[in-house]
């Protein structure tokens, strides 16, 4: 579950966020569609503790996450999934190795990460590519492995900066596909998007950052 | 078992530092082994001599030479004075004829010059063997020092001159180790430290992928904390073989040619563990030192 209550945010003269409340329950997913530079990955900036609120609180499964020490922080992003704009990968390691570093750093059994590996490996067609190293992966591949990433832990939140960007259909198919079957099993989404037709695919649970401003559609 | 996933990670993260760093490692693991070498020469040669000095307590006897004019009763009142220091565990007489004899089954071939071997060239005297607590070269000196003042006594001797040299040689091996090695020690951990700051700073952007994956500073130090200890530890190691190389080729050889009465010893067991451990501490310290803001990294 993800609440935010009347936060703001400004970067130097920059107001970016200005009263936003926002309540994601439990296992649903929301997609938040607004133009560039409208805020979308400022405020999941605040949620994942990257950013701090100028005012205003933040909840995250009944955890108040607004201004935690860094310990903190640490153990709430190990339930964390997040995909980030730019992927956010270790070059040098191989898509397995980028996968299995979240389940490293969440302390997940040996075994039980193997299979989790697999799965998202599967869903995503990553396998014939996992022994690779990152670096030699296309955009797309890339943000794949970024998604892999995020879901292999099984988080209680996951956070998608515009997270279909460089994905074909096809794919963009299987990653909405992989968040609702994660939703399912009890995972809160919130997604972003600047795309209409992306946004149109979550019709249940949408809102619009426009202006500073949370506008619900 | 998610420790044994940490493990792995560790290591094979730790694997990834030393190989994509390799010059670096190698610059660092050389260095720690050089000093841990010069330390270890001067330890190897602290113990032999140590050795060797206490075989000679061990063998220390005194000699009291007694006035000419001392009657029969003087020289019994006298032992008993001598008996009753601590330091004494017995006392042998050996009169002025037991010298003579003694002198020419020495030097059998100067029989002629018997005649000027009065009791002032060969006076009686007492040998005191030492208690078993008390066979150390200050022990003796102390000893010594308090026999002086004795009526009846008129010269001691305990060989002191070359025994008390070894035992500053073997003081002198101590102050010069500990100095070179606290120094040589120092500058192998800077340069421990400095070769993991240097990998620290070359992995910053993936540190920060772990920071946002969630790792503690702790998951973070993890590889470069055993990476200093496999420096160490390792560099250690090489010391050790370089050590006992150059015992076999120089160090055995000249004590064989100089030395006839004492075997020249290597390191014991423990002391070959000691200096491994030593140099695990040493990759240790270099490896916290380095990691001390690794906030900033
Ligand atoms: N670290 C920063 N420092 C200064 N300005 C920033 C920073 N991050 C974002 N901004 C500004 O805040 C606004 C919102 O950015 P962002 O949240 O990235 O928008 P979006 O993800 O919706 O495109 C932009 O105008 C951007 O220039
Ligand atoms: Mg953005």
């Amino acid at each position: 579950m993800i609440k935010l209550f009347h936060v703001y945010k400004h970067y130097d003269t920059q107001s970016v966020l200005d009263d936003v409340t926002l309540v994601v329950k439990k296992g649903d997913i929301c997609c938040i569609v607004g133009p560039n530079g409208s805020g979308k990955s400022t405020l999941l900036k605040l949620i994942f503790g990257q950013e701090n609120p100028d005012r205003g609180q933040i909840i995250i499964n009944n955890k108040n996450v607004t201004h935690m020490s860094q310990w903190a922080i640490s153990s709430i992003r190990q339930r964390m999934g997040f995909i980030f704009e730019d992927c956010q990968l270790i070059l040098r390691k191989t898509v397995i190795q980028n996968i299995s570093l979240a389940l490293t750093i969440a302390g997940t059994p040996l075994k039980q990460g193997r299979q989790n590996i697999d799965r998202v490996l599967a869903t995503l067609e990553l396998e014939h590519k996992k022994n690779d190293a990152v670096s030699t992966l296309a955009a797309g591949e890339k943000q794949r492995v970024s998604i892999a990433r995020a879901a292999v832990s099984d988080p209680l939140v996951l956070l998608a900066d515009e997270p279909t960007g460089p994905l074909d259909s096809t794919a963009t198919a299987k990653v909405f596909a992989l968040f609702r079957s994660m939703s399912m099993r009890g995972t809160t989404v919130l997604l972003t998007t600047q795309n209409q037709d992306v946004a149109a695919k979550f019709p249940q649970h949408r809102v619009m950052l426009n202006h500073r401003k949370i506008i619900p559609q | 078992m998610k420790q044994m996933r940490y493990l792995i990670y560790c290591l094979s993260e730790t694997r990834d530092n030393v190989f994509d760093y390799r010059g670096l490692s190698i610059v660092a693991l050389v260095t720690s082994a050089l000093s841990m070498l010069c330390v270890g020469l001067f330890f190897l040669i602290y113990v032999n001599l140590h050795e060797i000095v206490q075989a000679f307590e061990e063998e220390i006897r005194i000699n009291l030479y007694l006035d000419e004019h001392l009657t029969a009763d003087q020289r019994l009142a006298l032992e008993q004075v001598i008996l009753s220091y601590p330091e004494v565990n017995n006392t042998e007489f050996v009169s002025h004829l037991d010298a003579i004899e003694a002198y020419l089954e020495q030097y059998p071939t100067e029989k002629l010059l018997m005649t000027s071997l009065d009791e002032k060239t060969l006076p009686a005297s007492f040998v005191i063997g030492l208690a078993p607590a008390y066979q150390t070269i200050s022990s003796v000196t102390a000893l010594a020092k308090k026999l002086e003042n004795v009526d009846g006594i008129t010269d001691i001797q305990y060989g002191e001159k070359w025994i008390q040299t070894l035992w500053w040689g073997n003081y002198l091996m101590i102050l010069i180790g500990s100095v070179v090695g606290a120094t040589l020690t120092l500058a192998s951990i800077t340069i421990v430290a400095n070769t993991i700051r240097l990998t620290l700073f070359n992995r910053k952007h993936d540190i920060g992928i772990l920071r946002m994956l969630g790792a503690t500073e702790a998951f973070i130090k993890g590889p470069f904390l055993i990476e200093g200890v496999a420096l160490g530890t390792l560099g250690a190691g090489l010391s050790l073989i370089l050590l006992k190389i150059i015992f076999e080729l120089v160090i055995y050889r000249i004590g064989e040619a100089f030395i006839q009465k004492h075997t020249i010893i290597f390191l014991s067991p423990t002391a070959l563990v000691g200096v491994i451990v030593c140099g695990a501490s040493l990759g240790f310290a270099g490896a916290m030192l380095s990691l001390k803001q690794t906030r900033k990294a």
